[in-house]
């Protein structure tokens, strides 16, 4: 089948939920706001979210509850467009899934891991949905962690933690945690091999530029805050980057300091991103976020008749569930809008 | 070819009785369930007044659903147990009523016994499973070193560096590669797949924690090697494989001994496993019933022809228990009797097919017999041929026999005897038209006489089903449907008429004047367009119409035009069958004449048979299907509604 064919319904289907999508002055408004009250108030009364929220009482809602529900709507979108793929691309949106599915997986094992009742651990299901390949109802009655496992065993993910959840007892989360995360960029980059040539080159672009992203934040952190050795930092790294090749990559974990580390990073786009930032860890997400979402938006305006506009829209749907909850939790603990506004992707710098 | 009589039985017993009574009961296996409490809430449970049935009579005051407290579980797992030595499948012979263990507790004690026989074995079998897995995993490990020529020993105990086996997924094995020169280890890579790397390490003892971290890292797996073998890798290898080898000839013989042990206990098991079966259908039926302090009250239908022996069955308990019968027309009206059908022979198979569409209600007639006479005959006649016929027949014998599907198996037989009973008719074999003169008529010779014959048949359908619709409507005493209504007399009279007049029309005949054509039209149409009311009229109902007139009169006059299209349309269809016979020839001109073309004998044979098989497989299931759509479609709208409850009885499998 060809890409028009194939992209055309679901490209159609993409316009209709991008009007949903709200607008930058929205934003804006939301974050004027003076409480948390009316936020949500706010939020209530701005077309979309009406739907979403219309079967509770804003008065009672608290900010979890909200931040569960917002993303619980949100991963609707999978359901949605699984029915406009098959074969191959059906298996792609799976894998675009699996993100979420391990946000899942991790928060649930955390819960089984100090045991967590079974009704707390039901409100950790965040991003059920018809694609997921995991058992909720088997893995929630795990009563601990090597019976999870078991439940997992035929995921794709049980082989890249398999060896890692052994030693959770004695080294905590990390390991098993990041050898979960690395599974989404690996089964990716296998997987877009099989794709039609267009896709394949886009989606090599931007999971390429991601795990860039990801793997610049986690050397700079390790650098700052963890005193790694290079070998080790580099073992945590992801290979298959766009623009950082793994010499390259190799390069920057052996830097000495945070300054030669950017010094190397010359000549790179990626640069601003922590001048932008002043070298502040916290404040690199969002830039990061930002920048991905120039590329986004760009892939929303051509409209081409391939992958990129389906999947800028499920990226974009995320940052703006993701900025809601955000400001809604900043509205929550009082912060002022200027504070507030450095976390958010949707409003430019000033 | 009818709806089995069914009388309603209430059977009240002390509660003392009630396992031994609802097992009787099971065990007899033709007694369709109700829920009690809905039976006894109606106005018209009834017990006569007697000496005997004192007691229970002052009972039903204070009736209540039957709490079931029993833990089937206690019997489930227990008999799962039982499973790891059983397949499920496994056949235990006969086992007749008498043999079945009726008391729970003694069933409990029964499968305890036996399960105490297996216990060692089974434990025995699990550990030395155990062992063998232990075995099969150093067989792998070692499996790793084949190569190495030299003992372990020195592998095992090196002064200053420690030997490990890595595995690392292929991700993470770049990584390894790509920055070896820092990793402070001497590496090798001895086997490599597509996942994954096996990497044998030499690590400086004094880097050792190092090392590990970064292994760790990259998420490296270590492969423990048992340090208790000694010699070459080969020589361990050959060891364990002999010590494997003696393990498996432990087991099987262990197994061995399982088989005999259950051979022995093979009827006893049996027993237990279908007395299992009966205590949990028990407690299903036990969901049903209600109870008062001493008694309890079961209620069901009984087919007429089985209510001697179940009161035969019953008399076993004496005074225990009383049984109450009625017929189906005693009971309050909103109790529905199930529907049981009974056929000969020669239907039987065909009640499926109208099981697809409904089982018919109590008061309804049965139409499978119709169904199947006339389902054969236009299969028949779309799918003539002695030869392929033939070839359908053998498959539903195969069907049957070999797969298991008796129903399937049997329509198949059904409709290749009507298609090779057909096919001498047309005389047609295997598609040649030529081998055996028509006993009737060639289809492709005599076209239009083809298709006038199942004009004529579709024609002696349609009118079946008026009758059978209006006899339908006299059971359920429906006046409004029997008489107005479009499938009834009403409209049987216009259904005359249209097809009258299209004939003498067409065919230009002078059968009657027109006022007289008029007549005959205009009133069982007006008859049909005032149905609801005429028959409110008669029953004396009120209000005469349902809804407002203006709608009514407009919603009527289109419906009634409708009515007056269809029934020409629906005739029409029945061309079909004709179509369809000539198809079928015309199907196989076309791969004659391709055999024709071809110039050597052997080529033209193939093209035949393939031929064949294409007309069998796909004409077969055109036909098939253009059957059941006539059937459904065509004839069961008209006179069949299907809303009935099937009969299903408690009873064991089996």
């Amino acid at each position: 089948m060809g890409n028009v064919g194939r992209f055309a319904a679901v490209n159609s289907k993409v316009r209709v939920l991008e009007g949903r999508l709200l607008e930058e002055g929205q934003i804006e408004k939301l974050l004027r706001c003076k409480s948390f009250g009316e936020a949500l108030r706010y939020l209530n009364d701005s077309m979309p979210y009406r739907k979403v929220l219309k079967s509770y009482r804003i008065e009672d809602l608290h900010r979890g509850q909200l931040e569960l529900i917002l993303k619980r709507d949100y991963i609707k979108n999978f359901d949605k467009f699984q029915h406009y793929f098959n074969g191959d691309y059906k298996t792609l949106l799976k894998i675009f899934f699996m993100k979420f599915e391990i946000e899942d997986i991790k928060i649930i094992m955390r819960g089984i891991y100090i045991k967590k009742s079974r009704a707390e651990l039901n409100l950790l299901v965040t991003y059920q949905s018809a694609l997921s390949s995991i058992n909720y109802e088997k893995l929630l009655k795990a009563p601990d962690i090597g019976s999870a496992m078991e439940e997992l065993k035929d995921t794709v993910y049980y082989r890249y933690i398999a060896n890692s959840v052994r030693e959770i007892e004695k080294e905590g989360f990390f390991r098993f945690e990041t050898s979960l995360d690395s599974s989404y960029y690996n089964e990716l980059i296998r997987f877009i091999k099989k794709l039609d040539k267009e896709d394949r080159k886009i989606l090599e672009m931007i999971s390429g530029i991601q795990v860039d992203l990801i793997n610049l934040q986690w050397i700079f952190r390790a650098k700052k805050y963890y005193r790694l050795s290079p070998e080790e930092i580099l073992a945590y790294t992801i290979y298959y980057g766009y623009r950082l090749n793994k010499d390259k990559l190799k390069e920057l974990c052996y830097t000495k300091s945070i300054d030669e580390f950017l010094d190397r990073l010359k000549g790179l786009a990626y640069r601003q991103i922590f001048l932008n930032s002043e070298n502040q860890d916290y404040l690199i997400e969002r830039e990061i976020f930002s920048y991905l979402k120039e590329i986004y938006t760009k892939y929303k305006r051509d409209y081409k008749m391939n992958i990129s506009v389906l999947y800028a829209y499920l990226e974009l749907a995320y940052f703006e569930c993701r900025d809601i909850i955000t400001i809604v939790e900043n509205k929550r603990y009082s912060i002022d809008y200027e504070e507030s506004a450095k976390f958010i992707t949707a409003v430019r710098r000033m | 070819m009818s709806v089995e009589k069914m009388m309603m039985v209430n059977v009240i017993g002390r509660i003392d009785e009630i396992d031994r009574i609802c097992k009787a009961v099971i065990t007899f296996g033709s007694l369709h369930v109700v829920s009690a409490m809905e039976q006894i809430n109606t106005a018209d449970f009834t017990i006569r007044i007697s000496e005997e049935n004192k007691e229970a009579l002052m009972g039903v005051t204070y009736v209540k659903p039957f709490a079931n407290e029993r833990n089937f579980n206690a019997v489930k797992e227990r008999i799962d147990k039982i499973g790891v030595i059983y397949s499920e499948s496994a056949d235990f012979g006969r086992i007749s009523d008498g043999e079945l263990i009726v008391d729970y507790d003694e069933l409990i004690a029964g499968i305890d016994k036996v399960l105490a026989q297996f216990e060692p074995l089974i434990s025995e079998f699990n550990a030395k499973k155990e062992k063998e897995a232990g075995y099969r995993a150093a067989l792998d490990n070692f499996g790793l070193l084949r190569d190495l020529d030299m003992h372990v020993d020195k592998l095992f105990k090196m002064k200053n560096f420690s030997f490990s086996l890595l595995r690392v997924s292929a991700e993470n094995a770049v990584k390894l590669n790509h920055n070896r020169e820092n990793i402070p280890a001497i590496m090798f890579s001895i086997e490599k797949s597509s996942d994954h790397e096996i990497v044998a390490a030499f690590i400086p003892l004094i880097f050792r924690a190092e090392a590990d971290r970064i292994f760790k890292a990259l998420n490296c797996e270590e492969i423990m090697l048992d340090q208790g073998y000694e010699g070459k890798p080969s020589e361990i290898i050959k060891s364990i494989k002999s010590g494997l080898d003696a393990l498996t000839k432990e087991i099987s013989l262990l197994k061995g001994e399982m088989e005999g042990l259950s051979e022995k206990n093979k009827k006893a098991f049996g027993i237990l496993v279908k007395s299992a079966e009966l205590e949990k259908k028990c407690s299903l039926l036990k969901n049903e019933i209600a109870n008062s302090e001493d008694y309890f009250y079961l209620f069901g239908w009984i087919p007429q022809t089985d209510i001697e022996l179940f009161e035969s069955r019953m008399k076993a308990f004496g005074k225990n228990v009383i049984v109450i019968i009625k017929g189906a027309d005693e009971v309050n009206l909103k109790t529905v009797p199930p529907t049981k059908l009974r056929n000969n022979r020669i239907f039987k198979p065909f009640e499926t097919m109208v099981g697809l569409y409904g089982i018919p209600s109590y008061d309804e007639l049965d139409p499978t017999a119709f169904l199947g006479l006339s389902y054969m005959l236009l299969f028949g006649a779309m799918f003539g041929d002695a030869g392929q016929g033939a070839v359908i027949f053998l498959a539903g014998i195969y069907l049957k026999y070999s797969k298991k599907m008796a129903s399937s198996g049997d329509i198949l037989c059904r409709l290749g005897i009507s298609s090779i009973m057909f096919g001498f008719a047309y005389g047609s074999v295997f598609g040649f038209e030529t081998l055996i003169k028509p006993l009737l008529v060639r289809p492709m010779d005599n076209i239009m006489e083809v298709l006038a014959y199942a004009l004529v048949f579709g024609l002696l359908l349609m009118i079946s089903c008026f009758v059978l619709s209006m006899i339908n409507s006299i059971k359920r005493k429906d006046i409004g449907n029997g008489i107005f209504g479009k499938d009834g007399a009403a409209g049987l009279v216009l259904y005359f008429a249209v097809i009258g007049f299209i004939i003498s029309v067409y065919q230009n005949i002078y059968i009657m004047p027109g006022y007289l054509w008029g007549i005959l039209f205009t009133v069982p149409a007006l008859m049909i367009l005032f149905k609801e009311p005429a028959a409110n009229v008669i029953k004396g109902k009120r209000p005469l119409f349902a809804q407002s007139k203006q709608d009514f009169f407009i919603e009527g006059g289109f419906g009634v035009a409708e009515i007056i299209l269809s029934m020409f349309t629906n005739t029409l269809s029945f061309i079909r069958i004709g179509a369809f016979a000539l198809n079928h020839a015309g199907l196989f001109l076309a791969f004659s004449l391709l055999a024709s073309m071809i110039k050597n004998s052997a080529g033209s044979i193939l093209v035949y048979i393939l031929g064949n098989v294409v007309i069998i497989a796909l004409e077969g299931l055109i036909v098939f299907i253009q059957g059941l759509r006539l059937e459904y479609y065509e004839l069961f709208s008209r006179y069949y509604e299907g809303a009935g409850i099937p009969f299903q009885p408690v009873k064991l499998e089996g």
